[in-house]
């Protein structure tokens, strides 16, 4: 076998795929076309009768019929989609209870423990739908699913299906889920705040993890829970500084004379992060006895808490701004140079350097 | 055996060494293409995904600073910077470095966005040339101006990492159009919970689309030969192969038009090489670098449908210049960065990436070279069988056609930019027509780098560019 019958063969192979290529590439097109059509018409055929069951009181079975009529491979994904945009809440049970035992459906949820991880998610999705305390193993397992895309999609379930101990088990995973999955998973929590506030409380008084604590305090914050924020309270003198600048973040949503004594020493504190975390929620709190101590952290050895003590006197209004006048010409140059700064923002510019 | 003898034996060896590197080379080509094809799917099927793009748009998103270096863009900055401010972001501050512009660059930014100055209050971390003024805007607050003493993009860029506030930098050209919600789906990552160190994201082809205040509302292939081929190109490059290094972990290369930078990890590395002509290939590799021996574990993924378009050069003296410099600024980083080749410590960057890039890349100008002259004259004096040069040549070309047909196939399979029909077919006919004379063309510009690396220039080369088609009024 010579090199001239190797190239021979690989010429031909060459020619055959190209020819594949370009013929699959040309029905490819002739697919998505047809795909597109399909699921235009589906979303028109669906349009109607969801518009008369939603604002006329019409049937809820044609509704049923046109999901069953629609693309298979786009049905779960559309009808959440259009659930959630559209459907008010006091309709979805009616939904759910009209859909559960459609095939679509069914075939969807089985497919909760499918290698594939956008079958899980339409499985999620499907669950979030028609979902039910029968339900509560598989969100379980889809809530600790590998692929946060996934998980997000059984937070969306839990309103549906969620009890004292899948809360539980969801607090406890709170703080090793990305960060997007978090904040979802805050927006769907606030939904189910009697049982989420005693778990929540539960674990802020427990002995866990310094991460763990500083991520329920912060969700403490999101929930803008009372209950939640005067447990974390209680942790301003935790050893972990991550824990001390959390629970600095979250007094902002506390303001009361406690919190203001709390975060007076916070201000003091041996990490610059706590100290500019402090500093911060002082300026949101917005209350004239932070005065004093925010010109005094003008003087601090961190640059970051400098900048943030100058933005939250700037916060304080009136007085604040007068402060800041007076520190512009401050013998100390850094002080001098950072009320200087601030001094000279626009009220735009302010709002936008605050908002973090 | 006679001298004659001697002559046809090392033609013919010369000729079938040339082979051989062919076959490895487009071997592991394919290799890169079959590893591209889950990563595509998988980003398809996420950034399709509505529900996930929503929650993308949710003020959850880390804090982004975007960078962008200017110098005399008096004529389109503020359209630019437009664009940039309505980039579908919810926290995004925009730093805009006037590079020591001799033009009205400046004077444009002032009058369009209402600057004023501040006190430049910030810690200079990173060395750069000297900031004359900071600005910032009345009318838009997360604008940020800098102007400074003219020190080239790499140390513009310093001075605006410098100033960003933001834990994550975008690095971006002044003359990049970026797609409305580029920066959202950049930030997927981090809705995966990744840690990354940079991500890439896609350049495409701007010439002969229909743009719109700074906008890219029409995606078209330009009719003319030259633009057309480097679309075709831009999607290999792009679709599978950045795509194929992800699944090794070895990228080398963020666009320096389009790329997501952590900037702690910028300000450790003390931020972008000044002098170098390709500063991105030359930071990357730096970060690799910075990851392995601090054994950190960050990733540096590219994600193939964020979209930046750019302005790819129309005349060959222009592409010769813009080719050179890229292969100059891939030999200079290949050398400087030589510790790395081989050795084990930086894993895939340093076991297959760097080996790949000399080999692979920097090499491959003079092989192909090689190849054409060793079969001419292998054949003219017998030496090499017509019949083994005639298919080594069509197996070649044909080679470069199949490769650019999967990345048009990935394309239409994915994210389908070029909707209309003749766009389409236009992709399909270039895939053949690529291969044959621009390739070569490539060839030929890609070995001045090495003339012109020996002789020690550094210049970038001017680039003229004839602007983008507007859409009618």
């Amino acid at each position: 076998m010579n090199t001239v019958f190797v190239l021979g063969v690989i010429a031909v192979v060459q020619t055959v795929f190209l020819v594949m290529l370009v013929a699959f590439l040309l029905a490819r097109r002739v697919y998505d076309r047809d795909r597109r059509i399909a699921f235009t018409a589906g979303r028109d055929a669906l349009a109607k009768p969801a518009r008369d069951w939603l604002v006329a009181d019409g049937a809820i079975q044609p509704v049923v019929e046109a999901l069953a009529a629609f693309p298979a491979n786009a049905v779960v994904g559309y009808a959440s989609f259009y659930v959630r945009g559209n459907v008010p809440d006091e309709k979805r049970a009616e939904l759910g209870a009209a859909l559960r035992d459609e095939k679509w459906v069914r075939r969807a949820i089985a497919s909760a423990d499918s290698p594939r991880w956008w079958r899980r998610i339409e499985a999620a999705r499907a669950i979030g739908l028609v979902g039910t305390a029968a339900d509560r193993d598989a969100v379980r397992r889809l809530f600790d699913d590998d692929h946060p895309a996934v998980a997000i999609a059984a937070v969306a379930c839990l309103p549906r299906v969620a009890d004292a101990a899948l809360v539980g088990v969801v607090l406890d995973r709170y703080a090793s889920l990305p960060m997007m999955v978090r904040h979802y998973l805050v927006n769907t929590l606030g939904e189910l705040r009697e049982i989420v506030e005693p778990e929540l409380v539960q674990r802020l008084r427990s002995e866990a993890p310094a991460t763990a604590l500083a991520h329920w305090v912060s969700l403490a914050s999101a929930l803008v829970s009372r209950p939640g924020l005067q447990a974390a309270a209680s942790l301003a003198s935790n050893d972990s500084a991550d824990v001390r600048a959390a629970v600095a973040d979250a007094l902002r949503r506390l303001p009361n004379e406690a919190t203001m004594l709390t975060l007076s020493i916070l201000l003091c504190d041996e990490s610059p992060a706590v100290r500019e975390r402090a500093a911060a929620s002082l300026g949101y709190i917005a209350a004239p006895q932070a005065l004093p101590l925010l010109q005094g952290s003008m003087r601090d050895t961190s640059w970051a808490v400098r900048r943030r003590s100058a933005l939250a006197l700037a916060q304080l209004g009136e007085v604040g701004r007068l402060a800041i006048g007076e520190l512009m010409y401050d013998a100390d140059p850094y002080v001098a140079n950072m009320a200087t700064v601030v001094s000279g923002l626009s009220g735009g510019a302010l709002l936008e350097l605050t908002e973090d | 055996m006679t001298a004659l003898g001697l002559v046809h034996r090392g033609l013919w060896w010369a000729d079938h060494m040339a082979l051989a590197y062919f076959l490895i080379l487009n071997s592991f080509y394919a290799f890169l293409l079959i590893l591209s094809i889950p990563e595509l799917w998988r980003n398809w099927r996420l950034g399709d995904d509505e529900h996930l793009q929503r929650l993308l748009s949710s003020d959850a998103l880390p804090p982004l600073s975007l960078l962008v270096p200017a110098h005399n863009e008096e004529v389109t900055i503020a359209s630019s910077v437009l664009s940039f401010l309505t980039l579908e972001y919810p926290r995004l501050e925009i730093i805009l470095v006037n590079d020591g512009s001799k033009d009205r660059t400046v004077d444009v930014l002032i009058k369009e966005f209402d600057l004023y100055e501040v006190p430049a209050a910030y810690p200079q971390t990173i060395p750069s040339a000297k900031v004359r003024a900071v600005y910032r805007s009345r009318r838009h607050s997360r604008l940020i101006v800098l102007d400074k003493e003219n020190g080239g993009k790499a140390d513009a860029l310093n001075a605006a990492i410098n100033v960003a506030r933001h834990p994550f930098v975008v690095a971006v050209d002044a003359d990049t159009l970026i797609e409305p919600d580029a920066l959202l789906r950049l930030a997927r990552p981090f809705l995966l919970g990744t840690s990354v160190a940079a991500v890439g994201a896609t350049i495409r082809v701007a010439n002969s689309c229909t743009v719109e205040l700074g906008r890219v509302v029409s995606a078209r292939v330009d009719r003319r030969w030259l633009p057309s081929c480097q679309v075709v190109e831009y999607l290999r490059a792009f679709l599978f192969g950045r795509l194929g290094w992800n699944r090794l972990g070895g990228n080398l290369i963020i666009s320096g038009a389009f790329g997501l930078f952590r900037r702690e990890y910028l300000l450790a590395i003390n931020g972008y090489k000044t002098g170098n002509v390709t500063e991105d290939m030359d930071v990357v590799v730096r970060l690799h670098r910075y990851l392995r021996e601090h054994n950190i574990k960050a990733e540096l993924p590219f994600i193939p449908d964020p979209v930046a378009w750019t302005e790819v050069p129309t005349s060959l003296r222009v592409l010769g210049r813009q080719r050179e410099r890229w292969h100059r600024g891939l030999l200079g980083t290949l050398i400087t960065h030589r510790d790395l080749c081989f050795n084990r410590k930086y894993g895939m960057a340093g076991m297959i990436a760097f080996p790949f890039y000399l080999f692979g890349e920097l090499l491959a100008p003079v092989v192909e070279l090689g190849g054409y002259i060793f079969t001419v004259v292998g054949v003219a004096l017998g030496a090499v069988d017509f019949h083994f040069a005639l298919l080594f040549f069509f197996v070649a070309v044909g080679y470069g056609s199949l490769l650019s047909l999967w990345a048009v196939l990935l394309e239409e399979l994915s994210f389908k930019r070029y909707t209309r029909r003749g766009d389409f077919l236009r992709l399909i006919s270039l895939a053949f027509i690529e291969s044959l004379g621009f390739r070569q063309l490539t060839v030929w510009f890609r070995l001045q780098a090495f003339w012109k690396y020996f002789r020690g220039v550094e210049s970038w080369g001017a680039m003229t560019r004839e602007g983008f088609q507007k859409k009618p009024t």
